[in-house]
């Protein structure tokens, strides 16, 4: 995967420029307003660089100087939100079926490994509205695996979730890498997420690229000594893994 | 129970506002989506043009499409020559006057339902792999099914109701452009003709019952077909 662009948004200047593993996940982090989503839309076509390229593999789908701009329904890219953006008027079935069904020529992940991985089958006949917010995620995971994508864009997939929802469903990013060995691009500005899933670590700020590497060395974990939570509560790690916190409580 | 002019009235009223809202509602999509979704100058123009039917007296709308679709007018002697269809005093013409009356109501509502669909579910489908028209029929109608109902529920029965334009353009005849109100209109200028024009009335009452109920298995339909 690599990408440098420029794009102007208003005031905000974009200009980075990375390069990925193709069997990895590249997390992209910085602090809010850095420009990550922006970046992400970029490369998921949804929004044309106004100069730049943007190529997954072998594949150009944005050159700008050679006029190449693959619009964002044929790039085989799938995006997932921390909103998961489900077609309420759809089921669980029908939403996966969405992309699935629109690829089918070039199928080679399969509709029983996804649901299977992710453990979605039981909701297959719900309706989105009747999820909670780490069923609705995987869903939205498995929606845009079964669109058959080459690459896989995470926009704080799991923000919005509870700190044991948090771990489950990065739990289950990990299965989906490892399973089908999906290259990724994970949006997030929390250091914790980043050393989990992150292979390489590319860290943006204000629209810049300010450096590149392998995240456990960018981001070392004594630089966070912990979270305090409550008076006299700090919680110092995370457990992804199992989805459960460790705690320190300061007496005295 | 019915005479068989008042079932003429009856059946004429069903055509032409049957075809005042099928042809109104296929133009309100349409314009509905350019408004909704583009940028282009002359947008507020457009947007007061085809809402000028509202504002003006229905009676205006009539002499309007008078002058333009007329026996004499530019588009109705074009019509005429080449394709022999006269639209002035015809039931096609009470349709087309009905459906212009009733159309900035189904417009609004095409419109505010269109816009209602959230953009970022259509990105989602966008990188589904669904081209525009796919996304608009997959995902942005299905979603504003209600607002589109509701539309030509509202463009329906104004169209059963319209009186001027219609009668300026198509004029009174019986069972070609008599629709309902020009009837009832019409039975009151005869002497004696209240009890024929309180039966049209107790017609019309029960054909705005139906048309609610109507509207009311279409949503649930709409519910239904979206597998929600």
């Amino acid at each position: 995967m690599r990408v440098a662009v420029r794009q102007r948004l208003g005031a905000f200047r974009l200009d980075v420029a990375f390069e990925g593993p193709e069997d990895g996940v590249t997390v992209l982090f910085g602090p809010s307003g850095a420009g990550k989503s922006a970046t992400l839309a970029v490369v998921a076509g949804l929004t044309r660089p106004d100069e730049g390229v943007v190529a997954v593999g072998e594949r150009m789908l944005t050159d700008t100087a050679a006029g190449v701009f693959v619009p964002a329904e044929r790039r085989r890219i799938g995006v997932v939100h921390q909103d998961a953006r489900l077609f309420p008027h759809l089921s669980v079935e029908r939403n996966l079926a969405y992309g699935w069904s629109r690829a089918k020529g070039e199928r080679r992940i399969g509709w029983d490994a996804v649901v299977d991985v992710l453990a979605i089958r039981p909701l297959l006949g719900r309706s989105p509205r009747d999820l909670s917010g780490g069923e609705r995620q995987r869903v939205a995971l498995g929606r845009a695996m079964l669109s058959q994508p080459t690459l896989l864009l995470l926009d704080e997939p799991v923000s919005a979730l509870d700190a044991a929802r948090r771990g489950e469903v990065l739990g289950f990013v990990a299965e989906l890498k490892r399973r089908f060995a999906m290259p990724m691009l994970y949006v997030t500005h929390s250091a914790d997420e980043a050393r989990t899933v992150g292979d390489h670590l590319v860290r943006i700020e204000a629209g810049r690229v300010v450096g590149e590497g392998a995240p456990g060395v960018m981001l070392p974990v004594d630089d966070v000594v912990g979270e305090v939570v409550a008076p006299g509560l700090v919680r110092v790690a995370e457990d992804w893994a199992v989805g459960r916190s460790v705690w320190v409580r300061l007496e005295g | 129970m019915l005479t068989a002019a008042e079932w003429e009235a009856l059946r004429l009223t069903l055509l032409v506002a049957g075809e005042a809202t099928v042809f109104g509602m296929i133009a309100a999509v349409g314009f509905a989506w350019v408004l909704a979704r583009y940028r282009f100058p002359g947008r507020v123009l457009l947007d007061a043009g085809l809402h000028a039917p509202l504002i003006l007296p229905p009676v205006v709308v009539g002499f309007v499409l008078l002058a333009i679709f007329g026996v004499q007018g530019p588009v109705g002697r074009w019509l005429d020559a080449w394709f022999g269809v006269r639209l002035a005093f015809t039931s096609a013409g009470a349709a087309l006057a009905a459906g212009v009356c009733a159309f900035p109501l189904m417009l609004r509502s095409v419109r505010l339902a269109i816009e209602g669909v959230d953009p970022k579910l259509e990105e989602a489908a966008q990188s589904l792999g669904a081209g525009a028209w796919d996304r608009a029929v997959t995902i942005v109608l299905p979603l504003a099914w209600p607002g589109l109902v509701a539309g030509a529920v509202v463009g329906f029965a104004a169209a059963l109701g319209e009186f001027g334009a219609v009668i300026t353009f198509a004029a009174s005849i019986p069972g070609e452009t008599q629709t309902l109100p020009l009837a009832i209109y019409a039975a009151l200028q005869v002497p004696g003709g209240e009890a024929t024009a309180a039966r049209l009335s107790a017609i019309a009452f029960a054909l705005a019952i139906a048309g609610l109920v109507a509207s009311e298995a279409l949503l649930r339909f709409g519910r239904r077909g979206a597998g929600a």
